[in-house]
């Protein structure tokens, strides 16, 4: 009988979680330490460190075993303007929540930043706010990595000295979620990584692009905020990535457009929202591609296709008010459209079914003329040009003739 | 000169062509808000009509009106009333009831449906259009004595403006497309009274449309305050340059 009770209890504490068993260190003014690097150098691994309100001037913070880090309100961590990490993690299980780091400085042959994660896994980035770091969050290497609810800001203003808020490189299974990103060069960098996703982020006001996607495959990002970046987002040499619910609002500029496709293979667009770019979609060598139900509105040009992309869908998409809806630098049409609501539609719809009986053709004679004399675009809703335009609409002969969506919607796309 | 004015405008009032025109825009200022769920779309749509529809209504009428009323203006002259208390007082008369028209139909839906900037630089152009062409209207009326020469030059000058100016300069451009012809282009554009107009309405409008390229130069001048005050400016000469030059003429010319 006893040693029934001894094994099972040897079994239960078998299976009890480390975390019952393990310390919690206090820093802070009055706390058994004063900084934080010797608490991290004092605790075992899975220890507890909660950090007390204050101003702690440290860098450098070299986290090598797997702790979880806690800074109560009102911890700022300040780096001094010197171009270290703050926080260099590189053992896995690592959490660091709740703290404000400042002020990493900017390097031409290091890229510091305030997190810095370096071959590990299951770290947990949440709650942080950095202000001032050149880099903000930095993943190398990372995999199943959470980065939660972090605010991350800069007043950068040239792109060659500004550094990226998230940057991550070669890692995998990512979790970027409600983050606030403004002011860097890029919002959030993907380069070689996989099967992640970006969610509900907000990123505004960078320098370069809200969000950049390198040869990072099978990820997917929803509901994120894109707006008044310099030059929008940018998803290119990837495939197999989905871009679902997202806004893409006021990229506004001579180079600017909402969404730049290229090189991309086998993704899914789908019920975003493009507002008020220079260009909607830029696409180039964009390839089996399903773009749907999304909003188009007030663009300059909602989707730019060129002649390189092939077996596109663009299907029961909504274009209001663009001043041109489809821009192409080709005679022929690899793509499919059908379905879409098109506010430049015309026609009519004799027997109710909600599709119009005369097919549409998205890309008009003005488009033409202004891609080969950009001067032209001088001429914009000049009488001439309407003019030449009903022509051109009732035979065509300068537009691509194959360009057609021949069911477009009567009535707009409705929304859930 | 505002006595003259007043009986303009009530003998205008009980015009059945001026009561045809303004029901005419009544429903197409009211009636584009109505069917258009998309403000900024409806606010493109009627700058449309100003561009067009406006500018030949208000030249034909203008000018039949100066020459239907001639035995009017003669006997007026005949009376103790100065010459440039006669004709301002015919060109305001016009414009007045005009630009009337131009509120109530364009300006008063703009202002419940889209009141922002672009609605209120659509009211703006089209209102100094309609100056610009009253004005126009006199010029020929007073040069020309003949009635059917007067209208039908009228009728060449409306053309002219409203397409014929935008294809000779859209010939032009393909002509010397290889060339960096922004600027001269710009330049060109405000000898058409229209296309000032036009580009005023749309670099409020549409201006991601007119970014890229050559759109860098254009944006500088047009969507700074200051291309906003030259095209103010040229819209103004534009409508002040025909009134002397038809005042004068008036003037001196023997009714």
């Amino acid at each position: 009988m006893k040693s029934i009770i001894i094994i099972l209890l040897t079994g239960l504490a078998c299976g009890l979680p480390c975390q019952l068993l393990s310390a919690t260190w206090y820093v802070g003014p009055g706390a058994e330490f004063s900084a934080l690097a010797p608490a991290i150098a004092a605790a075992a691994a899975h220890d507890h460190i909660i950090v007390l309100a204050g101003h702690y001037r440290e860098r450098e913070l070299l986290i090598d075993k797997p702790l979880r880090l806690t800074a109560e309100p009102g911890v700022i961590i300040d780096a001094e303007n010197r171009a270290e990490d703050i926080f260099l993690v590189t053992a896995d299980s690592v959490e660091i929540s709740g703290f404000t780091l400042q002020n990493v400085g900017v390097s031409y042959r290091y890229e510091c930043s305030a997190i810095r994660l370096r071959e590990v896994n299951n770290a947990k980035i949440l709650d942080n706010r950095i202000i001032n770091c050149y880099f903000g969050i930095y993943l190398e290497t990372a995999g199943r990595t959470d980065v939660i609810n972090n605010y991350i800001q800069n007043k950068f203003v040239r792109e060659v000295n500004a550094g990226n808020a998230i940057h991550a490189w070669k890692s995998e299974a990512l979790r970027i979620h409600d983050n606030v990103v403004t002011g860097h060069r890029d919002g959030i960098y993907f380069e070689f990584v996989d099967d992640s996703t970006i969610e509900c982020n907000d990123s505004y006001g960078n320098i370069r692009y809200g969000l950049h996607f390198m040869f990072s495959n099978r990820d997917a990002y929803r509901g994120n905020i894109f707006r008044d970046n310099a030059a929008g987002v940018a998803v290119m040499f990837s495939h197999d990535i989905e871009m679902i619910e997202n806004e893409f609002l006021h990229n506004w500029g001579g180079a600017s457009y909402g969404l730049l496709l290229k090189e991309i293979s086998d993704g899914r667009i789908s019920h975003n929202r493009f507002f008020r770019n220079t260009i909607g979609i830029l696409a180039e060598g964009a390839n089996r591609l399903v773009i749907s139900e999304n909003q188009f509105t007030r663009n300059g040009t909602a989707i730019d296709i060129k002649g390189n992309c092939l077996d596109n869908q663009v299907l029961a998409n909504n274009f209001l008010a663009n001043t041109f809806e489809v821009v192409t630098n080709s005679k022929h049409n690899n793509n499919e459209f059908a379905a879409n609501y098109w506010s430049g539609y015309l026609g009519y719809d004799l027997d109710r079914n909600g599709i119009g009986d005369v097919p549409y053709r998205p890309v008009d004679l003005f488009a033409k003329i202004t891609h080969e004399i950009p001067a032209a675009t001088m001429l914009l809703h000049s009488n001439i040009i309407d003019l030449l335009e009903i022509g051109e609409k009732n035979f065509p002969r300068l537009i691509p003739l194959d360009l057609i969506d021949s069911m477009p919607r009567i009535r707009p796309y409705a929304y859930d | 000169m505002l006595n003259i004015s007043k009986i303009i405008i009530w003998d205008l009032w009980k015009n059945k062509a001026v009561i045809a025109y303004g029901i005419l825009m009544l429903t197409i200022g009211w009636g584009v808000f109505a069917i258009e769920d998309q403000p900024e779309k409806a606010v493109l749509s009627l700058l449309r009509i100003i561009l067009f529809v406006q500018p030949l209504v208000t030249l034909l009428f203008a000018g039949m009106y100066y020459y239907n009323s001639q035995e009017f203006i003669l006997l007026l002259a005949a009376q103790p009333v100065r010459r440039n208390t006669l004709f301002f007082g015919v060109f305001a008369g016009l414009t007045a009831v005009f630009t009337l028209i131009f509120l109530l139909s364009i300006g008063l839906p703009v202002l419940l449906f889209s009141p922002n900037v672009e609605g209120l630089s659509l009211l703006f152009a089209g209102a100094l259009l309609i100056f610009i062409f009253t004005a126009l209207a006199l010029l020929v009326s007073v040069y020309f004595a003949d009635k059917a020469r007067g209208l039908g030059f009228a009728l060449l000058l409306w053309a002219f403006f409203a397409f014929v100016y935008d294809g000779l300069l859209l010939l032009f451009m393909y002509q010397l497309a290889d060339y960096p012809i922004e600027r001269p282009v710009l330049g060109l554009l405000f000898f058409n009274p229209v296309d000032v107009a036009r580009i005023f309405v749309i670099s409020k409008t549409e201006a991601s449309a007119l970014l890229g390229l050559s759109g860098a130069v254009f944006q500088d001048f047009f969507g700074a305050m200051k291309g906003t005050v030259i095209s103010g400016c040229v819209l103004a000469t534009w409508a002040l340059v025909p009134l002397s030059l038809a005042y004068r003429k008036f003037n001196r010319k023997d009714l």
